[in-house]
């Protein structure tokens, strides 16, 4: 059957990333669904009902317009960077070889993966769409301006993602397939965020939010916003908030919109794949082999740290792995990077406790991506340190030797920013905060090495590597919960509270942890 | 001939299963096995018939479900310590740190092995001259081609010098050149460092030709055991080729082309 590649390769798409539940793979979809639409008619509304006066008089105001637009083109740059995003961290690598081999175009491979993960995003567009639909519907609406706001969110979030596919094509085409070049994806995906997290920032705290309303159409930010297609969808949403009931009274301008959007779609599907037909030939370069730098006084001083021994070499051996990895930097900036903007948008001179919360909750995701390499790159890898004698323990020592190194400097540093918008830092307080910061560090490291071990991660897919982040997150939560129940909170038993519940619960993980090690086969 | 004094690798009755009840896969069954101090043992058997696992067995790399196995007079299960100190292991498709170049790795597995400080960086010297990487033992391994990778492997299970190696297809992914050269060191092991060695092979010249003695596993059973000239004996073959397949349950007449057919009929 000619030309229908890209069915084909849209099939396979959709069960690699459905192998995990096989048995429901066929009704996943509506799995999904029915929860979402239950929430639509029944939840939201509800809820929508009780605020039905103060949503009418929200839609009619300014705010709306603006408030909407930034919804969408926030949902719009998510929706463009996430296939990046996947993309770059090359999780489909194996399947390469296999288009490179077969008689297939480009573009089919793309529109195949773009049509094969469809039935994912499918998901967030309804739930999207249909939290504003269901704001709507106490308002009164028609059933055809609740579908042509679904193919509004449909329309805008399918073009991002096309976009994103299209954009994720060309990087990789550009940066090769060659081991440096991954290592380049990989760390440009994790930051390729920070952007989007600054906006949103800056949207919600940062007054950027008042300039749009206030400034109209005049500042060259809103015109830069009208511009683009998510706010032409913004439009006729208000448009339709504005007159509930009335299929018809369309304004020209939300018109326009609609059948540009409506527009936009096939006609980027079209382009895309004829632009990335060109520029995507599918050719692996070359591997460009490349050279281990002689150790420097960084590794010498990790030798030593750890003994010089044969444990030091280990330590080194591991920490070099680790350090070669540029993705392993870029998630290191990435938590920096949060610690400033959040800092900058919501930092408070007045309560330098805020700031510490803060770096509370992020150091669960700073021990989590530094350590969550200890089983990523496979059993077999494991596997080498049970062949050896007493490797097993040996490597989860080294593990946090590596962790602490690491992580240690750049908690000192979160520290530093975190105090930045206070008048005059006390060097005390700032010494006592890191020192309090680093001990902390170094339970978390034991606690997310417990969890890489207990619930491995084989792959190198952000989306698993998230869950044991996540997970770690939650630890922290249930003790800054304890602290507040306890009523200690910000004083500094709820500190001393938090510091020792974390080493418990990190000890305690990583027993477990180091028990499914050595059980793992 | 060799002179056996004890028994490097004595299996009794060693057993592994892998799943759950109603999909239980016995990788190997029951299987009893003694491999003589300085004997070099051959491992034939078909795809899936439990070569890997066996070796895997007796590197205390998984636990045997039922059974026990004893490997330099150590015990698999209670001595894992022994056992690990005293064998070299070439696994079937093993990990390797990408970011480390080769003589990084190999400082690495010394290290893991214990390799006194003062004896590795020689031994690490020597190894890659000899596997010819020196020129390239700065480089990354994530550039390195397979065969390349496996020879750095190679060299790294015999970092610690043990008395006993498993290697589990060394060659698979050898050019003919560096596949003589490998064949030629686990000879040289055998007869000039008086080396036990196991070797996994579907390469039937090179267990022929190196192998004292050699066992046939089939559906993780052990269905012959002896030396070239027993088995050709007990399978009335003139050649182990045909030895190989008549005690793996011979050759089923099959039309090899009849794939190709449906296709015809079908368009
Ligand atoms: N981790 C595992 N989980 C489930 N089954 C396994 C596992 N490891 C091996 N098996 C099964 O055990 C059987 C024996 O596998 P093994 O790898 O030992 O074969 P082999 O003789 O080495 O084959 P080959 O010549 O292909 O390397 C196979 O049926 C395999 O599917
Ligand atoms: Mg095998």
């Amino acid at each position: 059957m000619p030309g229908h590649k890209w069915l084909v390769v849209a099939k396979n798409v959709y069960r690699v990333r459905t192998s995990g539940f096989r048995s429901v793979r066929k009704i996943f979809p509506i799995l999904v669904a029915a929860p979402v639409i239950l929430a639509i008619f029944y939840i939201v509304p509800w809820f929508g009902e009780t605020f039905a006066d103060e949503l009418e008089v929200f839609f009619v105001s300014e705010v709306a317009v603006m408030f909407i637009q930034t919804l969408l083109f926030t949902f719009f740059v998510l929706f463009v960077t996430f296939p990046i995003n996947f993309a770059l961290n090359a999780a489909q690598e194996e399947h390469y070889d296999v288009f490179l081999a077969a008689p297939i175009e480009p573009k089919d491979v793309l529109l195949g993966r773009f049509v094969g993960d469809v039935p994912f995003y499918t998901v967030a567009i309804v739930a999207a769409a249909s939290i504003m639909a269901a704001l709507l519907v106490p308002l009164g609406l028609t059933i055809l301006q609740g579908a042509v706001i679904l193919a509004v969110f449909a329309l805008t979030f399918l073009s991002a993602m096309w976009i994103g596919v299209i954009l994720a094509a060309l990087i990789r085409a550009k940066i090769g397939t060659s081991a440096r070049g991954k290592d380049i994806g990989r760390a440009f995906s994790m930051t390729i965020a920070l952007p989007l997290v600054a906006l949103i920032y800056a949207l919600m705290r940062g007054g950027v939010y008042d300039a749009l309303v206030d400034t109209g159409s005049e500042g060259l930010l809103p015109l830069a916003l009208d511009l683009l297609p998510s706010s032409w969808g913004a439009d006729i949403v208000v448009d339709i908030a504005a007159n509930p009931g009335d299929s018809l009274a369309i304004s020209l301008r939300s018109a326009i919109s609609f059948a540009g959007l409506c527009a936009l779609f096939p006609g980027l599907l079209w382009f895309g794949s004829k632009a990335a037909g060109r520029a995507y030939n599918l050719d692996i370069r070359g591997l460009s082999s490349q050279l281990a730098k002689p150790e420097g006084l960084f590794y010498r001083s990790v030798r030593r740290l750890s003994g010089s021994g044969s444990f030091g070499s280990l330590v080194v051996a591991i920490f070099k792995d680790y350090g070669r990895r540029l993705e392993n930097t870029s998630k290191v900036i990435y938590v920096v990077g949060l610690v400033f903007l959040v800092t900058l948008f919501f930092g408070d001179a007045e309560d330098s406790e805020m700031g510490v919360v803060m770096l509370l909750f992020l150091l669960p995701f700073l021990s989590g991506f530094i350590i969550g390499e200890v089983t990523v790159r496979g059993k077999e890898n494991l596997f080498i340190y049970r062949k050896a004698p007493n490797g097993e323990p040996r490597l989860v020592k080294a593990r946090i030797v590596q962790g602490s190194i690491t992580i240690l400097p750049v908690a000192a540093l979160s520290t530093l920013i975190s105090h930045m918008n206070t008048p005059e830092p006390q060097a005390m307080e700032l010494l006592a905060v890191a020192a309090y910061i680093s001990a902390l560090s170094v339970a978390l490291v034991t606690m997310s090495l417990g969890l890489f071990l207990m619930m491995p991660v084989f792959s190198e897919r952000p989306a698993d590597m998230m869950l044991n982040v996540m997970v770690g997150f939650f630890f922290m939560f249930g003790y800054f919960f304890a602290a507040l129940l306890l009523g200690v909170f910000a004083e500094l038993e709820g500190w001393l509270l938090i510091l020792g519940l974390s080493w418990i619960g990190g000890l305690a993980v990583l027993q477990l942890g180091y028990r499914n090690l050595r059980r793992m086969e | 001939m060799v002179h056996v004094v004890r028994n490097a690798v004595e299996a009794r009755n060693l057993s592994k299963h892998y799943g759950t009840k109603k999909g239980l896969i016995k990788a190997v069954d029951r299987l009893s096995l003694t491999v003589g101090e300085g004997e070099t043992f051959g491992l034939l058997g078909p795809n899936g018939a439990g070569k890997t696992t066996t070796v895997r067995l007796l590197n205390c790399i998984i636990r045997p479900s039922g059974g026990t196995a004893s490997v330099n007079g150590h015990d698999i299960v209670s001595d894992q310590l022994g056992v690990k100190r005293t064998t070299g292991l070439l696994a079937e498709s093993p990990g390797l740190y990408e970011k480390l170049s080769a003589e990084e790795f190999l400082e690495f597995i010394g290290s893991l092995y214990d390799v006194p400080k003062d004896l590795l960086p020689t031994r690490i010297e020597s190894l890659l001259e000899l596997f010819g990487l020196h020129g390239r033992r700065n480089h990354l391994l994530e550039g390195y081609s397979r065969g390349m990778k496996q020879k750095v492997l190679i060299a790294a299970a015999l970092i610690h010098d043990p008395p006993l190696l498993f290697f589990d297809e060394p060659t698979s992914t050898l050019d003919p050149r560096a596949a003589l050269m490998v064949k030629d060191l686990m000879k040289d092991l055998s007869e000039g460092a008086g080396k036990t060695i196991v070797i996994c092979s579907h390469i039937l010249p090179i267990v022929e030709e190196l192998c004292d003695r050699i066992g046939i596993i089939n559906n993780g059973r052990l269905v012959a055991v002896g030396t070239v000239e027993e088995l050709l004996s007990k399978s009335g073959q003139p050649t182990l080729e045909k030895a190989y397949i008549e005690l793996t349950g011979g050759v089923e007449k099959q039309e090899l082309l009849s794939w190709r057919e449906l296709r015809s009929a079908g368009a």
